[in-house]
């Protein structure tokens, strides 16, 4: 196939001028599309293109004849409408129930690497409680302490804070396609991320107010929703670099990402990042809760589990292009992705377009923060061939992000949990792009 | 921090102003309010797993449970623990770790009792959570191990009967550590070419629900976890059939336009029928094959991966027919 006709300006240059534009308009203020959802799973707009009438001369936009809107008429700003199928969505055939489901961060449509509030990727295991006033809102911290304490929330945010950009990730993140591909589209394979910049009080601050007993080991974290989740976290993890958060991203927490506190351990399992957080309780043992026997454990070939597999492995992704960004022409297109590392900080990516048989070192974007996603770009020149796109993370620790095969290899097939493989995408030479897998 | 539990408590009676507290370093800031062990009872609710330290007074038998759990489980997690739906799985698989589709449940999987008391305790039954007694808890609890051969039917079931039952996959967990050992080569580091070993093209499992119902009863089953293991099943096996077999008999574009024509050409044509439209949206028609094949990539992106399109399924377009497009597309598209 030829050229032009992957180029998709050519499909609007006979275009009567911003007619079907218009008639969208006028077709949604009908009002046919019923509420919010449906708009949300609507169109993606292509306003530069619909502006294009090949040789005309350009026209004075209607915008530059007439007042735009007022300064506050949207006093919590909200995206262009023409923006509105970047949204989280869910794969309803995974789960019994919308309350204990997942819905996935849109990784095709993000830049750079802070993922907004409001797209960040939501795991429940009970709802997301939407009515947690704050000042009622509790902390109690007790157990292996001297002095039990409770907090309330305008006691904490008068404690020093600080704040960190940190990746979240679900364990569960392409647990879909530990077996073969299965899942087509970036947001599904890898969107149970986000980043965000988190802001809080150090962990150990509070332990120091509570007096930390030098016999307590490890600390349970308990959050206040419907599956009063439970997890057990090592003591030196407390002490080193968890935070309990109540912004993220310059604003107070969203409710479905645990308004109006929540734990942060740096670049571990999200599971473990307790939102909702309502107690800590110290003690000598971990608790061994469902979270972290039942759910959470990798199923290896012999019959054993891996346990506490706290730590996100290093790891990448090529977001542009992907089965949800085809290729639109031969020629140039720019490839770019994102890399992250529970371990510490990503030190390179290199990308493959043959599946792995040769490589290319890609360029880092700064700011490259420890256990944060960060960005990365490499130039391309497609030829309109089949090719096999791939991106290797490396860390500041040494590690390698493992292939499909060498992970296959390690922990079979029924593991589910952290599965870090490198992901390949086969760009067909209509452009489009498929989820595979490679031996 | 390596001191016994006894020697600390001693110790940290008599010396606690002397820094024994590993994090009383810092400073102090006299924020907070001091809290009585009455006071936070309520919440205090968590049982260790390993020890069943937390468990509370209280017990319950086989046969009271058996009463819950019809009247407060069963609707979800069936009568004998076989899961309704996709509800959670609760009883059976043993034996079936080391299977290629294990089923992991309390009797197979679990390796401690007390952890069943927690969780039923803080997050059962589902739409209902803490409202059990702990009487209740203890029977349910009891009901649900015996429903896994784990006690017998008549048990009857408290603190330290679960403290002492030592479920089958007490052993089945290790520590995890980083476990595989990539390097980084830059150049013929694999065969060329490289085989695709899985190919999803021909299996649209995203996220067309009913297509996957098809691949298999499988997905039929508990939370995502469960159902990333099961999918994953039924990936394998849809690739035994080979996606260059079913390519090669894949749809025809008789079997394409006519699905075109009733799902997107009411609005993408140079006269559109759908009400609200007097002109093909953004100018982009299927009117003819050629229009039709030059925009393929856009179709399978919009239609087949994220289902943005037909807008709002306002032409209720079915999953299936998604599929079919994918598999003709993936095939090439052609217009023979
Ligand atoms: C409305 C449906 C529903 C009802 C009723 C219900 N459950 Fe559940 N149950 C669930 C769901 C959904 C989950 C998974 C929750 C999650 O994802 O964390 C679950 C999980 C469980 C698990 C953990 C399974 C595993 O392998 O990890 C147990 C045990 C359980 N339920 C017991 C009970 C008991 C006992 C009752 C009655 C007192 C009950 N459930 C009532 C829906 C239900
Ligand atoms: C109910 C009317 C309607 C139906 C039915 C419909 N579309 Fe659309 N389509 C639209 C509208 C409106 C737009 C413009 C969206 C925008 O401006 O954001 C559009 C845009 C498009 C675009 C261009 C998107 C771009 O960004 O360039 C493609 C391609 C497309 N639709 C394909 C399809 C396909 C394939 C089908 C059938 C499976 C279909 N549409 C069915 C209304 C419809």
């Amino acid at each position: 196939m030829g050229d032009h006709e992957l180029n998709r300006k050519n499909q609007y240059d006979e275009a009567p001028q911003g007619e079907g534009r218009l008639d969208r308009a006028k077709f949604l203020r009908s009002g046919a599309l019923a509420g919010g959802a449906m708009l949300a799973g609507a169109m993606a707009p292509a306003g530069a293109i619909a502006a294009d009438a090949g040789d005309a001369p350009l026209a004075i936009p209607e915008t530059n004849k007439t007042l735009g809107a007022g300064v506050n008429d949207t006093p919590y700003g909200m995206p262009s409408k023409y923006e509105r199928d970047v949204v989280r969505r869910t794969v309803p055939f995974l789960t019994a129930d919308d309350k204990s489901s997942v819905s996935f961060t849109p990784l095709q449509d993000l830049d750079g690497i802070i993922t907004p509030s409001g797209l960040c990727f939501v795991r429940d295991h009970g709802g997301s409680p939407m009515l947690i006033d704050p000042l009622q809102h509790r902390l109690v911290i007790h157990g292996m302490v001297d002095r039990p304490l409770e907090f309330t929330m305008n006691d904490l945010i008068r404690l020093p804070s600080e704040s960190h950009v940190y990746f979240m990730e679900c364990g569960a993140n392409g647990g879909m396609d530990y077996k073969g591909a299965q899942m087509q589209g970036v947001q599904f394979t890898h969107g149970m991320i986000h980043c965000c910049e988190w802001t809080g009080v150090k962990l150990s601050v509070l332990m120091d107010q509570v007096g930390v007993k030098s016999t307590a080991k490890w600390m349970l974290a308990e959050g206040a929703d419907a599956a009063a989740m439970t997890r057990s976290v090592p003591i030196e993890k407390a002490l080193d670099d968890a935070l309990i958060a109540w912004s993220q991203n310059g604003e107070r927490l969203r409710p479905e990402n645990g308004y109006p506190l929540r734990l942060v351990l740096p670049g571990w399992q999200a599971n473990l990042n307790v939102k909702w957080l309502r107690r800590l309780k110290f003690g000598p043992d971990p608790w061994q809760t469902r979270e972290e026997t039942s759910k959470y454990t990798e199923l290896m070939p012999d019959g054993k589990s891996r346990q506490f597999d706290w730590v996100m492995g290093t790891k990448s992704v090529i977001t542009g292009p992907c089965p949800e960004k085809p290729m639109m022409a031969k020629g140039f297109r720019e490839v770019t992705g994102f890399a992250w590392s529970g371990y510490g900080t990503v030190t390179r990516v290199d990308v493959s377009f043959d599946g792995g048989v040769n490589w290319k070192q890609a360029t880092l974007q700064e700011p490259i923060y420890t256990k944060a996603l960060t960005r990365f770009r490499i130039p391309w020149e497609w030829d309109g061939e089949t090719a096999l796109l791939q991106s290797r993370a490396v860390d500041d620790k040494g590690h390698v992000q493992p292939t499909q095969a060498q992970l296959l290899a390690a922990r079979g097939g029924n593991a589910i949990y952290n599965r870090n493989a490198i992901q390949t995408w086969r760009v067909n030479p209509n452009g489009t792009v498929d989820s595979v897998q490679v031996g | 921090m390596s001191k016994s539990v006894k020697y600390a408590a001693a110790l940290a009676g008599i010396v606690a102003l002397a820094g024994f507290a590993i994090a009383d370093a810092g400073q102090q800031y006299n924020i907070g309010k001091p809290v009585t062990e009455a006071h936070i009872a309520s919440w205090d609710i968590d049982v260790n797993g390993l020890t069943g330290a937390g468990l509370p007074p209280g017990q319950g038998s086989v046969a009271q449970g058996t009463k819950v759990w019809e009247a407060k489980c069963s609707s979800c997690h069936g009568e004998f623990g076989e899961g309704a739906g996709k509800f959670p799985v609760i009883a059976g698989g043993t034996g079936t770790l080391t299977a290629e589709r294990p089923d992991k449940t309390v009797g197979s999987y679990w390796p401690y009792a007390p952890t069943l008391f927690d969780y039923i305790k803080r997050a059962m039954p589902f739409p209902a959570p803490q409202s059990l007694s702990n009487d209740e808890v203890y029977a349910v609890t009891a009901y649900v191990l015996n429903l896994n051969d784990v006690v017998p039917k008549d048990a009857m079931v408290d603190a330290k009967a679960l403290a002492a039952i030592k479920m089958p996959n007490r052993d089945g967990f290790i520590k995890a550590e980083w476990d595989t050992k990539n390097v980084v080569c830059m150049s013929k580091c694999a065969p060329a070419p490289v085989k695709i070993t899985s190919d999803l093209v021909n299996l649209h499992v995203t996220p067309e629900e009913k297509e996957v119902g098809n691949v298999g009863s499988t997905v039929d089953r508990g939370n995502i976890e469960e159902s990333a293991d099961t999918t994953a099943a039924a990936a394998t096996t849809a690739h035994g059939t080979g996606p260059g077999a079913k390519a090669a008999s894949g749809p025809t574009f008789e079997q394409v336009q006519p699905i075109m024509a009733q799902r997107c050409t009411v609005c993408h044509s140079g006269k559109p029928t759908q009400a609200g439209f007097s002109s093909a949206p953004m100018g982009v028609k299927f009117d003819t094959p050629a229009e039709i094949k030059a925009q393929v990539a856009q179709i399978k992106a919009l239609t087949v991966t994220s289902r943005q399109m037909p807008l709002g399924n306002m032409t209720h377009m079915t999953d299936k027919e998604r599929g079919l497009l994918g598999t003709w597309i993936a095939a090439g598209a052609p217009i023979k």
